[in-house]
């Protein structure tokens, strides 16, 4: 009986890591850096940045709306389809800083670096993937 | 694996029937080392040990390593990406209040689990709210993989007898051992699954690509920024890591040699130190789940107190409770 349960929690285990994935948690395929970078190509970093009324620009950490970076990418699409999702992370910005200026952009900018056989050759991009902006803001 | 087992049979029916009788033979070894691999009996003093560390996880948790769990409390319901769980069982979308009072009764409940005060009750409500938090935390679109074993210890702790004391390496219990032995096997998992999951989303390519490379760049500290002008050191590094984890499975059946296992926990622990200094990643409910491995039945927070006494004689005010969070190299020290 109390091997069962052992043995379950095994077979679950290895079930998700053949075949399942993330959405069947708390079974989860172990996945951490798992995918393949190209030694050759870009590495890319995103990052989430602000504008506020009073016009001033700043990038936001994991702990500022409780969205993390990783989240950003993982709902990457969703943005990309919908950028007005991102006026929610205004309002999930305003809500935890109640005191501060009103946030009227929103940007996902995604930074890249060029890899050559692993090595930086020092080529750099930095792109706005989705901007939401305030209507009747700048 | 025929034991020379004395069996209660008369000859002349083993000789008639060599089949069964060899079976017969066979199986009570094939079953006490099976008893021996679930059940290995573990002394209480770790349980009250692992119920305590269980949580100092928790009250650390949420404030030192996963701040921003609690931060989901300002995200719009739009922005929740329900996992499968989620979907199937009745469980809302998180809002402010339902966060915060996850978060509330996540860390009332552990002050009496780790303690000792009804472990068992306030354990599965720890259990239930821990788990709810951590629908909380990988519902935005990113599910992390460290919390599994951690997730079991707390599991495993809710069956594991109430009586548990500090110190005690008298009393003996088979649930206990059977309950750490599925923490065990969950962490060995971890490690041995991830290398699975790697050939499987990253391909047999994953050990020369460019992998650390990336996490260095995104997250590399100056412990590991020079490395990024040495691309071999990292590819070595990729293929260390394959086989690292592929041996990890070791460390499960050496219960019998002790020693062995304690020193391939601590190389564990030395892995994840060069981890964390390389890209800032500790695994820290992983690490606390893998120190059911050691033998923390040991640590006498008494006379632990009494010698950290002794160390800090300038500051006699602390008081002599529970055993610092050194325990684990403690033990080890003194193994």
């Amino acid at each position: 009986m109390r091997i069962g349960g052992t043995l379950v929690m095994l077979a679950g285990l290895i079930a998700t890591s053949l075949w399942g994935g993330d959405d069947y948690f708390p079974f989860v395929p172990f996945k951490m850096y798992s995918f393949t970078h190209e030694a050759d190509g870009w590495a890319h970093i995103t990052r989430l940045e602000l504008v506020n009324a009073e016009g001033e620009r700043f990038e936001i950490d994991d702990e500022a709306t409780g969205l993390r970076k990783a989240e950003v990418e993982g709902q990457l699409t969703r943005f990309r389809e919908d950028p007005e999702l991102l006026a929610l992370v205004a309002e999930a910005y305003g809500d935890a800083h109640p005191g501060e200026p009103e946030i009227v952009t929103v940007e996902i900018r995604i930074k890249s670096y060029e890899l050559v056989d692993g090595i930086r050759t020092g080529e750099e991009t930095d792109v706005v993937e989705v901007a939401w902006s305030k209507e009747g803001a700048a | 694996m025929s034991a020379p087992h004395p069996s209660p049979r008369p000859a002349a029916r083993s000789a008639r029937f060599p089949g069964p009788e060899a079976l017969r033979a066979t199986l009570p070894s094939l079953s006490r080392g099976v008893n021996g691999f679930f059940f290995t009996p573990v002394a209480l003093g770790r349980v009250a040990a692992m119920r305590f560390l269980a949580g100092v996880y928790i009250w650390l948790e949420w404030w030192a390593y996963k701040p921003f769990i609690i931060q989901h409390r300002f995200l719009p319901e739009d922005l929740y990406q329900p996992l499968l769980i989620g979907r199937i069982l009745p469980i809302p979308a998180p809002n402010y209040w339902i966060v915060v009072t996850t978060f509330v009764v996540m860390l009332a409940a552990a002050l009496p689990m780790m303690f000792g005060y009804r472990p068992k009750l306030f354990g599965w409500i720890l259990f239930v709210a821990y788990f709810e938090w951590m629908l909380i935390y990988n519902s935005y679109g990113k599910v992390d993989h460290a919390n599994f074993g951690f997730m079991v210890l707390l599991l495993a702790l809710c069956m594991m007898p109430s009586k548990a004391k500090w110190g005690d390496r008298e009393t003996l219990s088979e649930r206990a051992g059977w309950g750490f032995n599925m923490v065990q096997i969950a962490v060995v998992c971890t490690y041995f699954l991830s290398t699975w999951a790697k050939f499987r989303y990253g391909g047999f390519e994953w050990a020369n690509s460019g992998v650390f490379t990336w996490a260095i760049i995104r997250r590399g500290t100056i412990f590991s920024d020079w490395m990024l002008d040495f691309p071999w050191i990292l590819i070595a590094a990729q293929w260390g890591m394959i086989c690292f984890e592929l041996l990890t499975p070791i460390v499960l059946f050496t219960y019998k040699w002790k020693r062995i296992q304690y020193a391939i926990i601590a190389f564990f622990y030395c892995f994840h130190i060069a981890v964390f200094a390389g890209i800032t990643i500790s695994f820290l409910p992983h690490l606390f789940a893998m120190a059911c491995f050691l033998p923390l039945e040991r640590v006498d927070p008494k006379a632990l107190a009494r010698k950290a006494k002794a160390k800090l004689k300038g500051r006699k005010d602390i008081p002599p409770q529970r055993g610092s969070h050194e325990d684990a190299r403690e033990v080890e020290s003194s193994a």
